[in-house]
This record gives structure tokens, C-alpha cells and sequence, in this order.
């Protein structure tokens, strides 16, 4: 493959990028759903 | 010792009442979403990196065109909606366009970034340069790129949710308003551009090329769908709990003031 480092190289960091920011939405998500879950539980309701 | 029903953890359907509304980011049809965009993903990497035949005159680098175009055409559509949620804001205070406004600059900002840095390594071996600050094209999409990255600092700056949501939503219609700058710019100033035309209308393309950018197109569309959606039910929980923090302040204040 010619400029195999360029090609690879856009591949790679589109399909990290789109993984890490993927990931930390998850990630994000799940603290807040331990948020909502702990102040539930503390007010009872 | 603690009694069994104190322990446990409250239930979703019961976080969802305390809420208000959805308790979860995620939901089965975000988790198929997500599978069949993994599939359509993996359908694109081996078609645009293996199938596809090289270019005759840019020879392989062509293949970066599978994640260029759809991250360019990605982050108008993000912004896009970052405009239409800041009028709406400006317009009918809608918090929910608000929500929506912020979520679609997160991901246009990383959609924007990754369109700048594929095109950067898609420019070197085809323009011989990584970036001319004399092309338009380039020029104005580093400036969108700037400007809805100021639209994310305007909202990390804090103070309350209205002003945060009104200067951002003036930001975010900068931005807007340069989208079609960013888009024509190619065709209103040609002799200021290393720049191609658009790939899909000047007939240049092979069959299996265009077919794989659809694809890629369909697939970038999903991803967007899936982030969209998983960010905007983060910015929603996060107001939901704001606001109950709020409530539980108060409370606790006419608590102590009655005492």
C-alpha cells in the first residue's frame, strides 16, 4: 500500500478518538445513573 | 445491622421517578444501535482499506476519503444542530434544544477535530503539505473548529443555567452561521484552494468508492445517532440532579432555620 503511514495513520486516530470519547460517555453516564441511585436511596424515595 | 430493604440499592424504575424522567444514558435500542454501527464500521474498514481499488492518481491515500468526508459531513450536521438548539433557546427558552444544543457541540467539536487531522494526513501526500494557511477551506473550518471550541469553554465557565445556556447559544450561532461558509467556500473563493470540489457530485468516483462512502456515510450517521443521544440524556440527568441538589440545599436550610 502506498502512504500506508498516512492511510493508517487517519484510520487509526478517527477509530481512537471515536472509541475514548465512546468510552467515556459510557463511563460518564453510569457515574450519574450512582449518583441518581445513592441520592434515591438517601431520601427514601 | 443494616435491614435487607435499607441495603439495597433503590430500583431503576424508582431512580427514574426520584428523576423525574429516564435514569439511564443507555437503552436497548442505543445498545443495537451501537452493535449493528460496529458492524457497518468493521463492513467499511475492510471494504475501504482492502476492496477498493487505489487511485489513479492520489493511489492509496484515496482511502482516507472513508473517514474525511463523513467526519466533515458529521460535524455540519453536530453544529447544525448546536444552531438550531441555540435559536430555539433564545427563542422559546427550551431547555431539552438547550441540552440538545450542548450535546451536538461536544460531538461536532470531535467530529471537526478529526475532519482538520485526517485531512492534515490526507493533504502531505497529495498536496505535499500538511497545511497552506493561505486555502480557505482549511482556514475556515480551523475557525469553526475555534468557535465551537469556545462554545464549550462559554459553557464550562459556570454561573446559572439560563446565562450559561444564553451566551452560549450567541456562540453557537456564530458557529452556525459559518457552516455554509465552511461548505461553499471551495466554490466562492476557487483560486484560494488546494481543495477539491465535492468528491460526490463531480462523477470522478469509481463504483465500489461510492458505494463504500455511502456506507461509510450510513455508518458515521449511526455512531453520530448513538453519541447524540447517550450525550443528551448525560446533560438531562445532570440538570435532573442540579436541580435536586438545589431542592435538598433549600431543604435542609428551612430545616436548620426552623430549628
Amino acid at each position: 500500500m502506498s502512504h500506508a503511514c498516512y492511510v493508517l495513520g487517519a484510520w487509526g486516530v478517527t477509530l481512537a478518538a471515536a472509541g475514548v470519547y465512546t468510552a467515556s460517555l459510557i463511563v460518564r453516564g453510569r457515574r450519574l445513573m450512582r449518583r441518581a441511585r445513592a441520592k434515591a436511596g438517601a431520601n427514601g424515595e | 445491622m443494616t435491614p435487607p430493604e435499607a441495603s439495597a440499592a433503590p430500583s431503576e424504575p424508582r431512580v427514574a421517578s426520584y428523576l423525574g424522567g429516564p435514569a439511564r444514558t443507555g437503552s436497548r435500542f442505543t445498545f443495537w444501535l451501537g452493535l449493528v454501527t460496529l458492524i457497518g464500521l468493521a463492513g467499511v474498514a475492510a471494504l475501504g482499506l482492502l476492496a477498493v481499488p487505489a487511485d489513479d492518481v492520489q493511489g492509496d491515500a484515496v482511502r482516507i476519503i472513508f473517514v474525511h468526508v463523513p467526519a466533515a459531513l458529521g460535524a455540519y450536521l453536530a453544529f447544525g444542530l448546536t444552531a438550531v438548539g441555540s435559536v430555539m433557546w433564545l427563542w422559546r427558552r427550551s431547555v431539552w434544544w438547550d441540552i440538545t444544543a450542548h450535546a451536538g457541540a461536544e460531538v461536532g467539536v470531535l467530529l471537526c477535530g478529526l475532519t482538520l487531522v485526517t485531512g492534515m494526513l490526507w493533504g502531505r501526500p497529495t498536496w505535499g503539505t500538511y497545511w497552506e494557511w493561505g486555502d480557505v477551506r482549511l482556514v475556515t473550518t480551523l475557525i469553526l473548529f475555534l468557535v465551537m471550541i469556545g462554545y464549550l469553554s462559554v459553557r464550562a465557565l459556570g454561573g446559572d443555567a439560563a446565562s450559561v445556556a444564553t451566551r452560549s447559544a450567541v456562540v453557537g450561532l456564530v458557529g452556525g452561521i459559518n457552516i455554509p461558509i465552511v461548505n461553499r467556500s471551495v466554490s466562492w473563493w476557487a483560486n484560494r484552494t488546494l481543495h477539491q470540489q465535492s468528491s460526490l457530485t463531480d462523477g470522478k468516483l469509481e463504483d465500489l468508492t461510492l458505494f463504500t462512502l455511502f456506507l461509510a456515510f450510513v455508518v458515521a450517521a449511526m455512531a453520530i445517532c448513538w453519541m447524540m443521544l447517550h450525550r443528551f440524556r448525560i446533560g438531562w440527568l445532570e440538570r435532573q440532579l442540579q436541580a435536586r441538589d438545589l431542592d435538598d440545599a433549600l431543604a435542609a436550610r428551612r430545616a436548620e432555620a426552623g430549628r
